[in-house]
């Protein structure tokens, strides 16, 4: 990231002399800091907003009653953390904070989830096959309120700030499924060997 | 249909608001400190934002952006070429990628195709080589096995259904 970046910058400014553009760039560098922050303000303070209300439903268990629906689903996709509530919990709780746009707490249990399976696979400096299948849930990304989105969105004027995530949860859904079949195949290859 | 999904937000906080007092919960210090997750939330994104914009907004002063508009305009690509960047960057940045949609949604408006395929994008993928870097570094495992290939795939597969529901039923 650090030399992509560097590099970047280099040959834009390059660029910038040999189109004229000289200054554009000064111009840019006065103001870049004001309009990122003012982008950036308005859409916090959106995300702080909605973070208030999800902070009351967390509270109020919905988190962990929704938690609890998955459980069939959780049994399904780790049946080698069959009895492993800890475990589950926290990859359930993870799932679902992402599900509702609550990156920095989805981060921690999901940092919590990965300690839990270290664990229990006995801190080796192999992956276990948990491990993968839970970080393959990550990827998939299963979002039902991207609340940074929708900020930004209200922001620059949008009616319909949501209307992108129906698209979004399908095609995640079907990847999903998808690839949670290509990851246990491989895993019954591998311990077939 | 219209009609109803007007009341839905105003339904889901009096719903909240019920089940708080019913529980008796203290529901106006939960709201304070879960905004200021949100202040925690700026601590953190707003640096690497500047970065990223700084970046994207100097790439657009260069001549290379008409080189890839031309490119795209050539190719005939049903997508507005500010978008492309989204699909190469989202697995890699997040900062990059949410510097890109406001990029686009500055051009195109919150409501505009892009803004739809952008929010999508940021909505069906994840930070793919970060999230793997973080959780496996937190535990210091080496051997990832299939995680990398199989979640970039998920991350291609994800972006390609984005666009193909969205220009088949937007």
């Amino acid at each position: 990231m650090n030399v992509i970046w560097l590099i970047l910058i280099g040959i834009s400014i390059l660029g910038a002399w040999l189109g004229g553009r000289v200054e554009d760039v000064n111009v840019l560098i006065s103001q870049i800091g004001k309009d990122t922050l003012e982008i950036t303000l308005p859409m916090i303070a959106m995300a702080c907003f909605f973070n208030g209300w999800l902070a009351i439903a967390e509270r109020l268990e919905i988190v962990s009653s929704l938690a609890r629906i998955l459980q069939p689903f959780l049994k399904y996709v780790f049946p080698e953390l069959h009895g492993e509530d800890v475990a589950k919990g926290y990859i359930a709780s993870n799932l679902l904070m992402n599900a509702l746009g609550l990156g920095s707490a989805a981060t921690t249990s999901g940092l919590k989830a990965m300690k839990e399976l270290h664990r229990l696979n006995h801190n080796s400096i192999v992956a276990s096959n948990s491990m993968i299948t839970f970080l393959l849930l990550n990827s998939a990304g299963i979002t039902l309120f991207s609340t940074t989105v929708a900020a930004l969105r209200i922001e620059y004027g949008s009616t319909a700030p949501f209307n992108h995530i129906p698209y979004a949860f399908v095609a995640s859904v079907i990847t999903l499924v998808f690839v949670i079949l290509i990851d246990k195949w491989i895993q019954r290859m591998r311990s077939s060997k | 249909m219209n009609g109803m999904t007007v009341y839905i937000m105003s339904t889901l906080i009096l719903i909240l608001i019920y089940l708080s007092l019913r529980k008796k919960i203290p529901a106006y210090d939960i709201f304070v400190s879960g905004c200021k997750e949100g202040i925690l939330l700026f601590y953190q994104v707003f640096p690497a934002l500047l970065a990223m914009m700084f970046c994207i907004r100097l790439l657009e002063l260069s001549p290379f952006i008409e080189w890839l508009y031309a490119l795209c305009s050539y190719l005939q690509l049903p997508i507005s070429p500010s978008v492309l960047p989204m699909f190469l960057f989202r697995p890699i940045s997040g900062s990059a990628s949410l510097a890109l949609y406001i990029d686009i949604l500055s051009k195109e408006g919150g409501d505009s195709l892009s803004a739809i395929l952008g929010g999508a994008i940021q909505g069906a993928t994840d930070t793919t080589f970060y999230v793997i870097a973080l959780y496996y570094g937190s535990i210091q495992v080496r051997k990832i096995g299939h995680t990398l290939w199989l979640s970039l795939l998920a991350d291609v597969l994800a972006m390609g259904l984005v666009v193909y529901f969205i220009y088949n039923f937007a």
